[in-house]
């Protein structure tokens, strides 16, 4: 894993003198240097204002490129496909290409971003992680994909390489994004909301790329995933949570769908993949409540608040009432959007319009570092 | 020699675990984690090999050795293990996944 570079040691006096009289490249880098320092103090509207004078410097296009792990551990691995590159022989190779496009396309077109970092970040995918792995994450810097159980023989396989599924790209993806925004503490609630926030603009990609209304979305996460020696449609349903999958091998989906069935665990962080449930339902019922295309009002008040409102801790009934707040300065108080926001939280028992706790970001360097490392 | 093999998070934050008494596996593949917990001191590992943030969807482990002498227990997830133990993890993450049907 790369090292995350202390912007904060370059004063801010310097960086803007670069960014004044250095050569082009000169100033991407301080520019670029100024926006992550102002997100590490928590000062969003400065970030705000650097990166619409990054977007003077640097251009709106992706920057795809993927690599192979052949199987091992070692990341990124072998180089097989750049940005602008033709397709390959290697479905999971051109999976990760396209799909990371497809996530950059629905923030791009819709929300107006840049990328993972709303500054032209480029968009780094490994496949065939190690062997036999069933699984896929984001390290922070660059998306990870495995294989699946391509090891076992095929009656063993219980699922599929992790790049089949387009919400799986677009989920991990997003959890780039709230990095670079919110930057939800990954534990109990706050990481639960970390998660949600990724399987809604997961789903919201797939939704995007195949032009659905919200009504006709199966709003299944990951499927595709599962193989037919499986009892199940998916990882986890927005739609439904609880009913993804029941099988005897994997167990029955243990996703809540109201706050009265929390799982209070120690396990997965907190139980971070098992509340989500929650706020993917409230999601579901306010995009549906809303009707259309869900990126197109519910996904931008989601967008809207994990970009400009959450904070690392908040919780879910902080989040809830955001959502509510943001839907009312984006369509009006007591609009039929902001209506459906407090539907959909109430419908897994949280009133939208009772503040929650989140508390203020800190500022100054120091503090900022150590809570970015999860020292405090 | 017993060893005590735990997954938990992923994707699906599901949590598996699963034991292993060598004596019970077939011989080359109790030999061969045996050569694995040899090669990298397991009893002198570190027992928490995780970063202080957690990574987003990767899985964490806990393993536990129990042999005549000695009992040790680590933590590592896919992000923080050191390249030598990656090889027993991924031997024991292959034995449990195929005894997941032989279990059901």
């Amino acid at each position: 894993m790369k090292r995350i570079p202390i912007y904060c040691i370059i004063p801010p006096h310097m960086l803007k003198q670069i960014a004044t009289n250095g050569t082009e490249a000169q100033k991407k880098v301080a520019v670029r240097n100024m926006v992550a320092s102002s997100r590490m103090r928590g000062q969003r509207q400065d970030a705000r204002e650097l990166l619409a004078l990054s977007r003077t410097l640097i251009s709106d296009i992706k920057k795809r490129t993927v690599y192979n792990a052949q199987q091992g551990n070692s990341l990124p691995g072998i180089l097989v496909r750049q940005e602008g590159d033709q397709p390959v022989q290697d479905q999971a190779v051109n999976e990760a290409y396209d799909y990371s496009g497809s996530t950059y396309d629905l923030f791009k077109t819709i929300y107006n971003r840049n990328s993972i970092d709303d500054n032209g970040m480029k968009l780094d995918s490994t496949v065939h992680y190690q062997k036999g792995y069933d699984n896929a994450f984001w390290n922070g810097n660059q998306m990870v994909y495995g294989d699946g159980d391509e090891d076992l023989p095929p009656d063993q396989q219980l699922f599929n390489r992790f790049t089949k599924a387009i919400d799986v790209v677009g989920h991990e993806l997003t959890h780039g994004v709230t990095q670079f925004e919110a930057n939800l503490t990954y534990f109990q609630q706050s990481g639960a909301l970390n998660e949600s926030f990724s399987d809604v603009f997961g789903s919201l990609v797939k939704q995007y790329q195949l032009q659905q209304m919200a009504v006709d979305a199966d709003w299944i996460i990951g499927e595709g995933l599962l193989t037919e020696n499986v009892a199940g449609k998916g990882i986890r349903s927005m739609k439904a949570p609880g009913t993804a999958y029941n099988d005897p091998i994997l167990g029955k989906d243990p996703q809540p769908d109201h706050m009265d069935k929390y799982v209070n665990t120690s396990s997965d962080n907190g139980g971070v993949h098992i509340n989500s449930g929650i706020p993917n339902y409230a999601f579901y019922v306010t995009a549906t409540e809303i009707g259309g295309h869900s990126w197109e009002k519910a996904g931008l008040i989601w967008y809207r608040t994990l970009k400009d409102k959450l904070k690392y801790d908040s919780n879910f009934q902080h989040c809830a009432f955001l959502t509510w707040q943001t839907a009312g300065e984006q369509f009006g108080t007591g609009s039929l959007e902001q209506q459906a926001a407090r539907k959909g939280w109430s419908a897994v028992g949280i009133d939208a319009t009772q503040g929650g706790s989140g508390t203020p970001s800190p500022s100054g360097c120091l503090p900022s570092l150590l809570q970015k490392l999860g020292l405090t | 020699m017993n060893i005590i093999y735990e997954r938990s998070g992923g994707f699906m934050g599901t949590t598996t675990s699963y034991t292993f008494n060598l004596e019970d596996l077939p011989h080359e593949e109790a030999e061969k984690l045996i050569a694995l917990i040899d090669q990298v001191n397991f009893h002198s590992l570190p027992e928490n090999l995780e970063m202080p943030q957690n990574i987003p969807d990767q899985f964490s482990y806990t393993i536990t050795v129990e042999s005549r002498e000695w009992t040790h227990t680590i933590r590592t997830s896919d992000a923080t293990a050191p390249q030598e133990i990656q090889p027993l993890v991924e031997t024991l993450n292959s034995l449990s996944r195929s005894q997941r049907k032989s279990d059901a």
